[in-house]
């Protein structure tokens, strides 16, 4: 039964790689080939990351901490691992779309949640792959490891992976027991979401910190770890070469996993059929206002953004990030004037006033991409497209609801990072004009490049918002063409052309360049587009 | 009301539907049966302007779908065999969101809604997301907003799916009522009791090919529709 089930989940994601979902069709063997390859580079630059992480460590702490070092090692693989699959754990556990069709089958509940928990494992063996092998192959090149070692390294590699499995169902449980008493669950993932980046960043940009108060406290740490984590303390000695304590380490992880399953097991049918709780309101009639085609599109453009979080978290950190730049500015306001007070008495004063609109403009068009709010938006119509196309409306009314909520909610947040921007840099009238241009025409660039871009490769048969918000073409070419854009022409200036022009007429250039092909993009779509849309 | 004239669709080789012509006169109820794949679902959709079509025309109110598609929508009403509607919002915003569209004052909005949410006891729902509503809670929303702005023709997909009895006989009737009024209705099913009792008209469709098409008398004679249906379909397997 086991075999069978982990047979049927094997053959799920051979089918994600080999087939198509969105076409309903079977690669090519070059589309296989290029997707094993992205997948391959994207595991390979993760690695190098992790293998700078144990380059940090290595000279300092091989060959008298050996156990510290791989106890290092194993511990950046956990968190790893956690990081990366506590979501999805929680999704193959408790979410997985077959799980009421396979409980009708005489299936044990036990044996389901066993083929899950292996799925699971296998998710963080991958994690622990990537995340500790670096750190482990650097550590037998340097230490000449002999073949035991080696395979002991390997062993509590997969141990490792096991305690993280365990960990992470415990973890996937707790998410479903929050999920479950979250009245609003958009608002709830949104947050919960934007609180794991954070803590994602603060970790990324502190991990240099942290290794070096590593570094300074070692004796200290040794000691915690010895005493208050037994388990890592025993990995890290057993891989690096003791069998006893390995052994210990992998009584300790099969025992955790045992009782994880045990515990789970008895909640798990529970959690499973249980109906999410809806609360329900009673409809008292009120009378509405009228709004018009436009008004009433988009409002339905503000209503699909406010309730998907997808959406909300792909299409618009830019929103989110502009006003928290201009805080951030305001707070540190002082600061800023402070150093270009100190350029100004280095005499670099009109210098600075040249280039300062320049490197604000690029700025703020730069967090400006942030937002791809159009780039996924004919995508997002899905199934609903017939209700779109079988009503009377102009189809560019229609688009250009789509382009307005994405001006709406980048040009506000742009115009309150430009305003602090010129109160605390004491902007002058005409360097706001000149940032204020280049940034607003860039924001409406981004919004048509967007909508083209999606008009041009829509993908209206998904399953689930963020596959229409995140794996598409259009939402590639929107975020990373207008970075292109910006990097270009940011090279072209200063390798090309600084000796030449000034950069306020560059920065004029730069915004005239904007302003065309953003007129260039509207004419196509308000025709060609159209056409398309019409064609869907 | 509405006029389709030599109507052809093919996807790549496949032709969907082949040199159809229907006329549907003002207060007829005509419906549309046909095995699965017959071209019933292309042909509603080519007639609600969501699909081109190759060639032909089809003429609602006399305006051509294809010259003056928004002018016709303004006319009609679509309710297709699965309504995915908008998820994201709740049962009113959605009627609101419809009734903004086709122009529909407030209060004469308000008035079809409590008229319609009622007869279908939808109306206590209305506040609540679209996304917790059964099928059936949607097929009912559907069909009110299709009702929302009195269109003077409703194509319909299968529109009894997912209906409970009470639901399905109170559309029956409000059905019967828009063409009393002088409206028209053009729908498919593959209820043939329903189709016999209901419909003024019948059209049957076979590998997207008009078989037989009129009065529910002329076509039918002494039999039951099932048993003419059927022996058309046998005509095609022999």
């Amino acid at each position: 039964m086991l075999k069978t089930l982990l047979k049927k989940d094997f053959l799920s994601l051979i089918s994600g790689i080999v087939n198509d979902r969105r076409k309903g069709q079977r690669r090519s063997a070059a589309g296989v080939v290029v997707l094993s390859l992205i997948f391959l580079l994207l595991f390979v630059s993760v690695a190098a990351a992790f293998l700078g992480f144990s380059e940090m460590m290595i000279d300092t702490l091989l060959p008298d901490r050996a156990w510290l070092y791989m106890a290092m090692i194993f511990c950046g693989g956990l968190i790893a691992g956690l990081f990366g699959s506590v979501f999805t754990t929680y999704t193959t556990l408790y979410k997985a779309k077959d799980s009421q069709m396979l409980l009708c089958m005489p299936i044990p509940p036990r044996t389901l949640l066993l083929s899950k928990m292996v799925t699971v494992y296998l998710m963080t063996l991958l994690f622990s792959v990537i995340s500790t092998l670096p750190g482990l192959v650097n550590f037998w090149i340097k230490m000449k490891s002999s073949v035991g070692t080696i395979l002991l390294g390997i062993a509590a590699m997969l141990l490792l992976a096991l305690f993280t499995a365990a960990l992470s169902c415990i973890l996937g449980w707790l998410v479903a027991l929050v999920v479950r008493h979250i009245p609003n669950k958009n608002a709830g993932t949104v947050i919960a979401t934007l609180a794991f980046l954070i803590v994602y960043y603060v970790f990324y940009f502190k991990i240099t910190s942290i290794l070096q108060n590593i570094m300074l406290n070692m004796s200290s740490i040794e000691k915690g770890i010895k005493g208050y984590v037994y388990p890592l303390y025993k990995l890290g000695l057993g891989a690096a070469g003791d069998g006893l304590s390995l052994l210990i380490f992998a009584a300790i992880s099969i025992a955790f996993f045992a009782v994880v399953y045990f515990v789970l097991s008895r909640t798990f049918l529970g959690i499973v059929t249980r109906t999410d709780k809806v609360r329900t309101k009673v409809y008292t009639a009120t009378r509405a206002r009228e709004k018009g085609s436009f008004g009433a599109l988009l409002g339905k453009e503000f209503r699909h953004f406010l309730g998907s979080p997808a959406y909300m978290l792909n299409g618009a950190l830019g929103t989110l990030l502009m006003p928290v730049a201009a805080v951030f500015l305001i707070i540190k306001g002082g600061d800023v004037r402070g150093i270009l007070a100190m350029l100004q008495l280095e005499g670099l004063g009109e210098l600075v006033g040249e280039y300062l609109p320049l490197i604000l403009g690029a700025a703020i068009c730069f967090i400006s991409t942030m937002n791809a709010l159009t780039a996924p938006s004919i995508s997002l119509e899905g199934k609903t497209l017939w209700l779109t196309k079988s009503l009377p409306l102009d189809t560019r009314a229609l688009l250009r609801a789509k382009q307005a909520l994405h001006l709406l909610l980048t040009v506000i947040p742009a115009l309150i990072l430009i305003a602090a921007c010129a109160v605390v840099l004491r902007l002058s009238a005409v360097q706001i004009l000149r940032v204020g241009l280049m940034s607003i025409i860039f924001i409406f660039f981004i919004s048509a490049l967007g909508l083209m871009a999606n008009l041009l490769m829509p993908n209206l048969k998904w399953s689930n918002e963020t596959e229409a918000v995140k794996r598409s073409g259009s939402a590639l070419i929107s975020i990373f063409g207008s970075w292109a854009v910006i990097i270009i022409l940011g090279a072209l200036y200063i390798f090309l052309l600084r000796d030449r022009m000034s950069p306020l007429t560059f920065m004029s250039i730069a915004t005239g360049v904007f302003l065309v092909a953003t007129v260039l993009m509207d004419l196509w779509i308000e025709t060609k587009g159209v056409q398309r849309f019409n064609e869907l | 009301m509405l006029k389709i004239e030599h109507l052809t669709k093919t996807f790549g080789e496949k032709t969907a539907v082949d040199d159809l012509s229907l006329h549907i006169q003002p207060g007829e109820i005509y419906g549309f049966i046909g095995h699965n794949g017959a071209g019933k679902t292309t042909t509603l959709r080519a007639v609600a302007g969501i699909m081109s079509f190759d060639a032909g025309e089809i003429y609602i109110d006399g305006k051509s779908v294809r010259e003056q598609p928004v002018e016709c929508k303004r006319d009609l009403a679509y309710i297709p065999d699965n309504p995915d509607l908008y998820e994201f919002m709740t049962g009113i915003q959605y009627l609101n969101f419809i009734a903004d569209i086709f122009g529909v004052d407030p209060d004469t909005r308000a008035e079809r809604i409590h008229r319609y949410a009622d007869t279908f006891g939808l109306e206590k729902n209305l506040a609540n997301p679209i996304s917790s509503y059964s099928h059936g809670m949607k097929q009912k929303l559907a069909v009110i907003s299709a009702l929302i702005h009195a269109p003077k023709l409703i194509l319909m997909d299968e529109p009894f799916v997912g209906l409970d009895p009470m639901a399905s006989h109170t559309l029956k009737e409000i059905m019967r009522g828009i063409c009393d009024a002088g409206g028209a209705i053009f729908f498919s099913t593959h209820v043939l009791e329903v189709a016999e009792k209901l419909c003024d008209k019948v059209a049957i469709i076979k590998n997207g090919r008009l078989i037989k098409s009129g009065t529910m008398e002329e076509v039918k004679g002494d039999d039951s529709l099932e048993e003419v249906f059927l022996e058309l379909e046998e005509e095609k397997d022999a």
